[in-house]
């Protein structure tokens, strides 16, 4: 059976709701619908509703883009709906939560990664620079 | 690009001051080459509240001249099939009726598109977080999908890889409202035919109508892109004296208030002359005198007064348009002539 | 040793039926040196002198390939025998001709020439004589009718029905320009005669017309289908009609029309829809000049009456103005290309108002012109598979495919193959290119080199 993408609105009564990804697209090519979903069941099972999309994959322009129907979100999330950490993580980049405590770490970590790696490649490149002027 | 757009700015007033002084010379370097410098409704005057005035709206429509059988005119509209036409059988009053109805929906298939400023550049920041910097190397950009909001009003916001939350700049907003609420006949890319040499090609095969109508479709009237491809339209139409393949449509409108804002009516005036349309010559004069607030004698529907006065005061091509009324005068005496003529042959008088 | 190779041989020889075996030949040219005699291989001489093939003459044995006996036929024995599958391999043969070419003199020459005698001698190879054969063989069997042009062509190949067989002839000065006839029918009719039994004609059915309202029918009858199809035509051409076309495309409205047992419902369509419709009323439209049309036949589809029925039923069309005056209304048409504005078709001399209207009158236009007959529409239901599970798994694998036509357009309408902005980073993700097939050939060429 296929379930509509957009959410079947149904639920079970006080069953607990989390708003989190769902992996569509293929193999190769992932792309996430945003949905609120009743937390026992699985990632591919029916959704109560669509609350957005995010397409991990940078476009043409550098750009990857989020859609998030914030309206929805609020309701559900007043609704006692749970939010998983990577939605959190978006949501923070959005701007409509703090900033995830775990993006900053991972930017610290990429920055530092990033800095030792220039610095090796710039003793790797001196000495070869170096070389020929003794010659 | 908002440098550039200031530079075409000011370039685009220095044509209309070189026609004034050489105007025949100027007109065949334009259209031999073909290269038009786009004009635009700048920041300095905002047209929007003349334009929705309705007292211009009501001259533009009498400038339009509504031909029911134009307006309803054979149209190809891409079905793979046409379909089997229904035949009525109708009192006089139930023809009255639908031809009424049809009435209505002819003005609203000559609504003029908006004539609207240049909308301004969006640069505002929401916050600068550097502490985010290496999160990713590609920028995220989150659009508010939310149910009924117009879209002009959508909150589009951008993630940069520096840390920085702003708000999304206009060619960004209007790829994200295509995006995610597709329009119809719309495209995510600019569609080749709105460049340049596309263009000039479609305009010398004189298709003026569906550049505009495509025009219509793609672009908001505020994005600079379409100020670009109607004013360039525009002024190929006015330089060819092609007014007549704009007549009853919705584009007529927006034609004539785009030259009279530039001060650029001899064409289209001489025209009126020529076809013996006084009546549509001095409602284009009084639209002239409502937008540059100069004030000239149009009272009179049928007079040659105003125009006389607008030839003598404010005309470029004053040659022509003086010969024009000359020959309109001649023809109307010739007229009345003829028409004494007959009444006595009649014995009438 | 060469005892050896000898003693193989023989037993080899032994097994095969056909003790000419070539085998033999070659072997005995290179052992010749060595073996004073030859006895040793011609002693093995066949068994058996007579068999299948030289027990019959040639003749007997043709007739029992290619025939069959009246009692095996009845039997229902060889009904794969056809004179098509039937090739003569003796034809274009020469007794003393062969593959190798060598001169017998006394059978392929003369045994003297001029003074000298000629000596039997071998020639170089014809390479062509194969091929000559070879087409000789494949030419027979297979005979072929005259291929008609596909303009030419009628309803069926190159049968008559549907063809074309030009204007009627001229009567004295009167010439029938820009007429075309058209067979509508051409079948074999017998009668009994007093004296002569069953007498055997050929009766043709044909309509003649302009292409622009003017046509008729008529049937004509003779032995040969030469004189049936002129007699024809030419009555044809003396019973002409004239045929209310509109606008020179389709039919004014929609009617019913029946002739005996047939019954055609007939409809008018817009320009570009064509003639969906049987293929007499087809060929009678061409004819007429009729372009767009929909027409159902219930009932028999006897072509004489189908043909009968439809002219008659063009025949009763009334014009707009006819129908306007009748009903003393307006008649309006709406269409969708002209934004449905009301366009008058015609208008009665006085208009009834609108209180005049009856109520239980017909308003319907089309209703009007069918008398008040509805056309029965089936239902259409979807159709059986998709009640089944595998539809079920089917939509759901197509779920991913469903704009991959889309996005290939695109990218061709972008970059004129198919790449995305991807590509670049990815070069070896590009589609394989279905090869040419000018390619493929010099490919074959070269691994078979």
């Amino acid at each position: 059976m296929l379930y509509p993408s957009s959410g079947t609105g149904q639920f079970a009564a006080n069953s607990a709701k989390i708003i989190r990804f769902v992996r569509k697209g293929c193999t190769n090519r992932p792309f996430f619908h945003i949905v609120v979903a009743e937390r026992r069941i699985e990632q591919q099972g029916p959704a109560i509703e669509q609350l957005g999309t995010f397409d991990p994959m940078p476009n043409e322009q550098d750009e990857k883009l989020v859609s998030l129907n914030f309206e929805r979100i609020r309701y559900w999330i007043g609704n006692g709906a749970d939010t998983s950490k990577s939605v959190r993580r978006l949501l923070g980049l959005a701007g409509f939560y703090p900033v995830h405590p775990t993006s900053y770490i991972t930017a610290s970590k990429n920055r530092r990664t990033e800095e030792e790696a220039a610095l090796k490649a710039s003793e790797e490149t001196k000495p070869n620079e170096t070389s020929p002027a003794n010659v | 690009m908002s440098i550039f757009r200031n530079l075409q700015g000011i370039l685009t007033q220095i044509p209309f001051k070189y026609n004034a002084i050489y105007p025949v010379h100027m007109n065949a370097c334009l259209i031999r080459l073909l290269s038009y410098v786009p004009a635009e409704y700048g920041p300095e005057r905002d047209p929007a509240p003349l334009y929705f005035n309705p007292e211009v709206q009501s001259l533009l429509k009498s400038l339009t001249r509504v031909n029911l059988d134009r307006v309803f005119r054979k149209r190809k509209l891409g079905d793979k099939a046409l379909e089997i036409p229904t035949y009525k059988f109708m009192t006089d009053e139930q023809l009255q009726e639908t031809i009424e109805e049809a009435k209505k929906r002819a003005d609203e298939l000559l609504q003029m598109p908006p004539v609207v400023q240049v909308r301004k550049p969006i640069d505002r920041i929401i916050v600068k977080d550097p502490a985010l910097q290496g999160l990713d190397s590609s920028r995220h950009i989150f659009t508010d999908v939310s149910f009924g909001i117009k879209d002009s009003d959508r909150l589009i916001v951008i993630r940069e890889p520096d840390g920085t939350l702003k708000e999304a700049d206009w060619a960004v907003r209007d790829r994200m409202n295509q995006l995610y609420f597709p329009k119809p006949c719309r495209s995510l890319k600019m569609p080749r035919l709105f460049q340049e040499e596309y263009l000039s090609n479609l305009l010398s095969h004189k298709e003026y109508i569906f550049v505009l109508d495509r025009a219509c479709t793609q672009f908001e009237p505020d994005n600079p892109d379409y100020q670009r491809v109607t004013s360039i339209t525009y002024q190929h139409i006015n330089d060819n004296d092609d007014f007549e393949i704009l007549r009853s449509t919705r584009h007529f409108g927006p034609l004539a208030f785009y030259l009279t804002w530039f001060k650029n009516i001899d064409n289209l005036l001489l025209e009126l002359i020529e076809t013996a349309h006084i009546d549509n010559a001095n409602n284009l004069l009084q639209l002239y005198g409502k937008i540059h607030s100069v004030q000239y004698n149009t009272q009179e529907l049928q007079s040659l007064e105003g125009i006389t006065e607008y030839i003598k005061t404010a005309a470029q091509k004053k040659g022509p348009l003086e010969l024009a009324v000359q020959a309109y005068k001649d023809l109307e005496r010739q007229r009345n002539e003829l028409k004494q003529g007959i009444q006595v042959a009649h014995g009438l008088a | 040793m060469a005892v050896h190779v000898l003693n193989i041989v023989k037993s080899l020889q032994k097994l095969t039926i056909n003790s000419r075996c070539r085998l033999a030949p070659t072997l005995h040219k290179r052992l010749i040196p060595e073996l004073p005699t030859n006895e040793v291989i011609f002693a093995n001489t066949t068994r058996n002198s007579t068999n299948f093939f030289n027990k019959l003459p040639a003749e007997a044995l043709w007739k029992g390939i290619t025939s069959v006996s009246n009692a095996g036929k009845k039997r229902g024995r060889g009904k794969r025998v056809s004179k098509k599958n039937i090739k003569d391999l003796n034809r274009g043969q020469v007794i003393g001709v062969g593959k190798a070419n060598i001169v017998w003199p006394g059978l392929t020459a003369p045994i003297i020439r001029g003074k000298e005698l000629v000596e039997q001698q071998k020639l170089p190879e014809d390479p062509e004589r194969e091929k000559k054969l070879s087409e000789l063989r494949d030419r027979m069997g297979n005979i072929r009718h005259a291929k008609l042009s596909p303009l030419e062509r009628g309803w069926s190949g190159s049968k008559m029905p549907g063809r074309s067989i030009g204007p009627p002839d001229p009567i004295g000065e009167d010439t029938f320009d820009g007429f075309d006839t058209k067979v509508l029918e051409l079948k074999t009719v017998f009668n009994m005669k007093g004296n002569f039994g069953r007498k055997r004609r050929l009766s043709v059915f044909v309509i003649t017309g302009n292409g622009n309202g003017l046509a008729g029918f008529a049937t004509g009858k003779g032995i040969e289908s030469r004189t049936a199809l002129r007699k024809a035509k030419n009555r044809a051409g003396q019973k002409l009609m004239h045929i209310k076309v509109f606008r020179g495309h389709t039919v004014f409205h929609d009617f019913f029309t029946q002739f005996g047992k047939t019954k055609i419902f007939v409809s008018q369509r817009p320009e570009g829809h064509g003639l969906i419709c049987h293929r007499a009323i087809r060929t009678i439209c061409e004819v007429v000049g009729i372009k767009n049309l929909y027409a159902k036949v219930e009932g028999s589809t006897n072509v004489q009456h189908v043909a009968k029925a439809f002219i008659l039923g063009l025949l009763r069309q009334r014009t707009h103005e006819e129908i306007a005056e009748e009903k003393r209304l307006h008649l309006v048409e709406l269409c969708k290309e002209n934004g449905y504005f009301p366009k008058v078709l015609a208008s009665p001399t006085s208009c009834r108002k609108t209180n005049e209207l009856k109520h239980d009158e017909v308003l319907d236009f089309t209703q009007y012109c069918l008398d008040g007959r509805v056309i029965l529409k089936r239902k259409t239901f979807p159709p059986f598979y998709t009640k089944h599970r595998s539809w079920e798994i089917y939509l759901k694998k197509q779920e991913k495919l469903r704009n991959h036509d889309k996005v290939r357009v695109h990218m061709k309408a972008e970059y004129g193959e198919l790449r995305s902005f991807l590509t670049e980073k990815y070069p070896e993700a590009r589609p394989a290119k279905p090869k040419l097939k000018s390619e493929k050939d010099a490919n074959e060429e070269q691994t078979e080199n």
